[in-house]
């Protein structure tokens, strides 16, 4: 039985692996959003896996506990060491359409997005420092939407963009954009980040971060390795520690001849 | 009308945990029925679940939404009474960890009496906040707060009374923490989805970090033998960082994203 598990825990963790690098190398490379999203789902699934198999170990099979401990720890600390290293790559690598302004006392502020207008078709938005995104068709913001609740507060913002193709004008692709559900065109993640009073307008922040996926599979490999490493071994708490914890609490009353006031 | 309402009920909640937590201590716990035991608490955590359900219902009317009461500080002050009782009657089963059921009274009692004081805010579902991430990144911090709250109480009474609680600090360690790094990076990936970037060095995200890493330190310290005993000092100072992580931008209205 514990060979079973062991040998499931080595070919998901080889599976994982194999995955990750994949996400790595097409989400560095850019190539395809959703090759990189269906390897982040591999690995993401094998992690699952892992866990409830951990789960199930830690049940039924008593001498899985420190191993559960061990293998949580290892995919800690590798997650944290993916983590970190897409922090980085995020850092160096990623473009958008996000400028830093200086004013005469040397402050610097960042300012996220350029103001689209509805119903202008435009042909590449500048990222970076010179970069354009030429888009393969024109880019559009065709419509946008927004509600508040009645003392004023905003409730909802939604936008419509569109690409349309650059002879006949016909829609090649509409993606329906709201806060917090940012959208992929071109490789580019494009975020709602406000709307213009009028709703006539948009601020549209676009971005590429190669490294998007490498961040995610680090933070999720960290989130479970921290599960699996701490959560474990806490039953043999329970027979040593416990008993230990009581028996020492007991000696310290008794040394210093107090009580009376204890807890 | 509702508010007043709940505030007599946070008052007489934290009447009953008070009351729970003086059962709980052991100059009384001999003398007191063990009806009165069950019933103190069980009363207490009742009333604060219907002020956590009247601000469900609150939201439901009033801004025709239904979502989860985190959005103020007082509304996740509530809910954190709640956390505190029943993390503690989880740790109590699951680890068997007796004989501390008056830190959990003692930090619901506290948390209550500050909802019962401070000013309560219902405020609209902004829509950076209409996110999946939103109700795990409270609930794992509200979880790995209620934890942080009662693990630096006893700290400090091992400190003070030079008791040794070590292994029972180094149990709540090891359940605080993946909540607490759940809690940072949903947030972090949350932020990334909302405002196209997984860290953004705001107030609050710089405290809670440090909260994070002060937490992983006393971890740390926990697995060599020689160095345990400075680890309940970090159990304290991780406490006061989650503090001032959740009042700081608040309460002195400084400049932030996380203001709410």
């Amino acid at each position: 039985m514990e060979k079973l598990y062991r040998i499931s825990c080595l070919v998901l963790a080889a599976v994982s692996a194999v995955a990750l690098a994949v996400t790595l190398y097409v989400g560095a490379t850019g190539a395809s959003p959703v090759a990189a999203t269906a390897g982040l789902i591999v690995v993401i699934i094998c992690l699952a896996s892992v866990a409830l198999l951990t789960a199930a170990g830690a049940l039924f099979i008593p001498s899985v506990g420190s191993l559960i401990h061990r293998i949580g720890h290892y995919v800690m600390h590798f997650g944290a060491v993916v983590l970190i290293v897409g922090l980085v790559v995020t850092e160096l690598a990623t473009t958008s359409n996000a400028r830093v302004y200086t004013d005469e006392y040397g402050a610097e502020t960042t300012v996220k997005g350029d103001l689209f207008r509805v119903g202008r078709d435009y042909d590449s938005v500048l990222v970076g420092d010179k970069n354009f995104v030429r888009f393969g068709a024109w880019f559009s913001l065709d419509g946008v939407q927004y509600e508040q609740y009645e003392d004023g507060t905003p409730k909802r913002y939604e936008a419509t963009v569109v690409l349309k193709d650059k002879q006949s004008g016909l829609i090649l692709e509409e993606k329906t954009l709201t806060v917090n559900h940012p959208q992929y065109i071109d490789g580019y993640k494009i975020y709602l980040m406000n709307v213009t009073s009028d709703s006539d307008g948009a601020v549209l922040y676009i971005k590429n971060n190669p490294a998007e996926y490498v961040v995610i599979a680090g933070v999720a490999a960290l989130i479970t390795g921290t599960f699996l490493s701490c959560f474990t071994g806490l039953s043999s708490w329970k027979k040593k520690d416990g008993e230990k914890s009581k028996e020492a609490r007991d000696a310290g009353r008794a040394s210093r001849k107090k009580g009376g006031d204890a807890v | 009308m509702t508010d007043v309402i709940a505030r007599i009920l946070l008052g007489l909640s934290a009447l009953f945990y008070g009351a729970s937590f003086l059962c709980a201590l052991k100059k009384f716990s001999k003398s007191v029925p063990r009806r009165l035991k069950i019933a103190f608490p069980a009363a207490a955590f009742v009333l604060n679940g219907t002020v956590f359900v009247l601000n469900y219902v609150g939201n439901v009317r009033t801004r025709g939404a239904s979502f989860i009461p985190f959005v103020s500080v007082w509304q996740c002050l509530v809910f954190l009474a709640l956390c505190c009782v029943l993390v503690g009657l989880t740790v109590r089963k699951l680890c068997r960890i007796e004989g501390y059921d008056a830190y959990f009274f003692f930090a619901s009692a506290v948390v209550t009496v500050g909802t019962c004081v401070m000013k309560s805010t219902s405020v609209n579902y902004p829509p950076a906040l209409q996110s999946v991430f939103f109700i795990p990144h409270i609930l794992c911090y509200m979880f790995s707060y209620s934890l942080a709250a009662v693990g630096a109480l006893i700290a400090l009474r091992a400190l003070v009374k030079k008791e040794d609680h070590d292994p029972v600090l180094s149990v709540i360690a090891r359940l605080l923490f993946p909540f607490m790094t759940a809690g940072l990076f949903f947030g972090a990936v949350w932020a990334d989805q909302v405002w196209g970037e997984f860290w953004a060095w705001d107030v609050k995200e710089c405290w809670s970090l440090s909260a994070w890493l002060n937490y992983l330190t006393a971890l740390h310290l926990y697995r060599r033998p020689g160095l345990k005993k400075y680890a309940r000092i970090f159990m304290i100072t991780g406490a006061a960082l989650v503090i001032v992580t959740f009042f700081f931008s608040n309460v002195l209205k400084v400049p932030s994203m996380h203001s709410y």
